[in-house]
């Protein structure tokens, strides 16, 4: 309750700086209350609903009890769904340009000076609103996104795709499953995207985490520090560790790693391009250490496919 | 194939809705407007999704069955819809509206139309933007890989270990986009990410049509200046998840947006009216199309909420103390003047 009530008050400066338009809004009621114009009675319905809304959203106690309403789902800024700000700024709009611009005097000119009114409030729309730049992307997400869409593509194609489990980076997973439903994957985008399973009791084994760890470093390379829960499980459980030949330990953690993906079902793998040299290492050593026959499928711009057979086994042929 | 989509997207949700008024109103003689027909039959639509999705996710009902019966459900409604219409236009052809009334200059509406074209363009030509947490498009195609409702987790593919959440189960919007997928050879990533949008685009304005019908009785140049408004409101406020903005131009297809852009707007105009009386299916409509498309597992929604609110200031403005109080204060008022 305690949380609730401080996001109810500390919650509606954040909600102005996504929306300042909330600020014509309560122009509009200041115009209308503030020089008592006469309203109709369905228009007075619409700014007492408008003023009753604003109240329970920006008072403290009645925001929380809004945000208890709605679910814990959703945060503060939801509760503004409620106040009818769209239509009360329209209306008011329509009545203040109607005014102001003299629409009542037929003098030829009403339709220019309606149009320097619209012009104005455009102006004022342009300020107070949240021109977010939504969909603009960086040239390199773009890239990213383009070369997860062709991996996906790829995966498509091949037949070990429909039997065996995928093992992928991030983009190409949610690529994978946002292309065909016939790709099953090793974990999905509720890993790191709660929110996507609606908070579901679904969750995933503690070597599930870990594969997953271990992708992002791979992915993210050395900008990406190595999550500690990895780090332990390499040094304690994969008994991995040798500082003087880091090269080797290294080797020795990811085919540690690769034959725990194997254990869990993945057998299909997709690595970033980049990491091509330090997978072919590991998987050397995977082969050597574990028996496990892994083997390069297929590049694509940007990724490289593996598959994973058993030793002797004539896999994906 | 599209074009036909498009055609039956305008067609049947209007003939359902058109027979549903024609019946309701058939005593007072009620004039039946395009845009509250097609309203009310998007919801009868959503609600008939709803019932074929529980079947699917809790009578464990194939997905090439449960299309089956959405085409024969629509069948038999349309059927039922026009025999109602029919009669009642033979009788009173003039409680149709289909067009607004004529009068007034062309260019409002011109500029308006000119908006509101310019924004489905964007929607329909525009990659779709991912919003946080929304699984649409993978669900979709995992209904249509397994033949079924939730049968494994979109997310994976995989079947669910623990159990999949009620709040996900009970939402019937994804069983909505995936009968309509499954009846037309339609992507599905392009249905639901810029198809829908449209619609959904087209469902707001004549739910904010029917709004200004309400505050501007017939003055066309003042509705349509207040739809003209409403598009440039959409234009400006787009940068957050939770404005109508980006509901209206990058995530149209999501249940929070169909509930922001059409179910609270028409929910609020029903609200205006005069006699609550005659509105009250039109609220519940509302009230039960947002529990199919939203979650509202722990709250009931807020188009209820906005109806109490409303029935709350309504009394309370008829209250002895408050008309006392305001009766104090304007007569301070008027003695300090």
């Amino acid at each position: 309750m305690r949380e609730l009530l401080l996001n109810a008050l500390y919650g509606p400066g954040s909600y102005f700086q996504s929306n300042h338009m909330v600020v014509l809004a309560l122009g509009v009621l200041l115009y209308i209350f503030g020089a008592e114009k006469k309203t109709t009675v369905r228009e007075k319905r619409l700014l007492g609903l408008t003023v009753m809304c604003l109240v329970l959203v920006l008072f403290p106690v009645s925001a929380a009890a809004l945000m208890l309403y709605q679910t814990r789902f959703y945060g503060y800024h939801w509760i503004w769904c409620l106040a009818p700000l769209t239509p009360c700024i329209a209306w008011g709009g329509v009545r203040i340009l109607w005014e102001l611009t003299g629409q009542q005097r037929r003098d030829g000119r009403e339709a220019w000076r309606l149009a320097g009114g619209m012009a104005a409030l455009l102006a004022l729309l342009l300020l107070t609103g949240n021109l977010g730049n939504v969909r603009s992307v960086s040239a390199e997400e773009k890239t990213r996104l383009s070369q997860a869409r062709q991996a996906a593509a790829c995966l498509e194609e091949l037949p070990e795709a429909e039997e065996e489990l995928l093992w992928a980076p991030r983009p190409v997973l949610e690529a994978v499953r946002q292309q065909t439903g016939e790709i099953r994957l090793l974990y999905g985008r509720n890993m790191w995207e709660p929110a996507a399973a609606a908070y579901a009791y679904d969750s995933y084994p503690t070597e599930q985490q870990h594969l997953f760890d271990w992708m992002e470093v791979v992915d993210k390379g050395e900008a990406y520090e190595m999550p500690l829960g990895l780090k332990v499980y390499l040094e304690d459980v994969a008994a991995v560790r040798d500082p003087d030949r880091p090269l080797e330990t290294q080797v020795q953690a990811d085919a540690h790693i690769l034959w725990l993906a194997a254990e869990q079902g993945a057998r299909l793998w997709v690595f970033p391009a980049r990491a091509t040299e330090r997978v072919t290492l590991a998987c050397g050593k995977l082969q050597e250490t574990y028996g496990l026959q892994p083997r390069l499928l297929e590049e694509t711009d940007g990724y490289t496919v593996w598959s994973c057979g058993r030793r002797g086994e004539d896999y994906g042929k | 194939m599209v074009i036909l989509l498009w055609f039956l997207l305008a067609v049947v949700p209007w003939l359902v809705g058109a027979g549903a008024w024609a019946l309701l109103g058939r005593k007072t003689s009620g004039v039946v407007y395009m845009t509250d027909a097609w309203i009310t039959g998007s919801l009868c639509c959503i609600g008939l999704a709803q019932i074929l999705h529980l079947l699917g996710a809790f009578g464990h009902f194939s997905l090439s069955r449960l299309t089956l019966l959405w085409h024969v459900s629509l069948a038999v409604l349309c059927a039922l819809a026009l025999a109602v219409v029919a009669v009642t236009w033979r009788g009173h052809r003039e409680r149709f509206r289909i067009l607004p009334q004529k009068g007034g200059s062309f260019l409002l509406p011109g500029v308006f139309l000119l908006m509101a074209l310019i924004q489905a363009v964007y929607v329909y030509c525009m990659p779709a933007v991912t919003a946080s947490g929304d699984i649409t498009v993978e669900t979709l195609r995992s209904f249509l890989a397994t033949d079924g409702i939730y049968r494994v987790n979109p997310l994976t593919g995989q079947a669910y270990v623990q159990g999949m959440s009620t709040r996900y189960r009970i939402l019937g919007l994804p069983t909505l986009y995936t009968l309509l997928a499954a009846s037309f050879p339609v992507d599905a990533a392009v249905l639901v990410q810029n198809l829908m949008p449209v619609v959904v685009l087209a469902g707001a304005y004549m739910a904010y049509y029917r709004i200004t019908r309400r505050l501007f009785g017939s003055d066309l140049r003042k509705k349509y200046l207040f739809l003209i408004l409403v598009g440039m409101i959409f234009w400006c406020g787009e940068g957050a998840a939770w404005l109508d903005g980006y509901a209206a131009l990058h995530g149209a297809w999501l249940g929070t947006s169909i509930r922001n852009l059409v179910l609270l707007p028409y929910a609020l105009s029903l609200g205006l009216e005069r006699d609550l009386r005659h509105t009250w299916p039109g609220m519940a409509l509302c009230v039960l199309a947002e529990a199919c498309v939203c979650w509202t597992f722990n709250g009931l929604g807020m188009c209820l909420l906005l109806l109490i609110v409303m029935g709350a200031g309504y009394k309370a403005a008829g209250w002895g103390p408050l008309l006392r109080l305001r009766a104090r204060l304007l007569e301070g008022e008027g003695g300090r003047r």
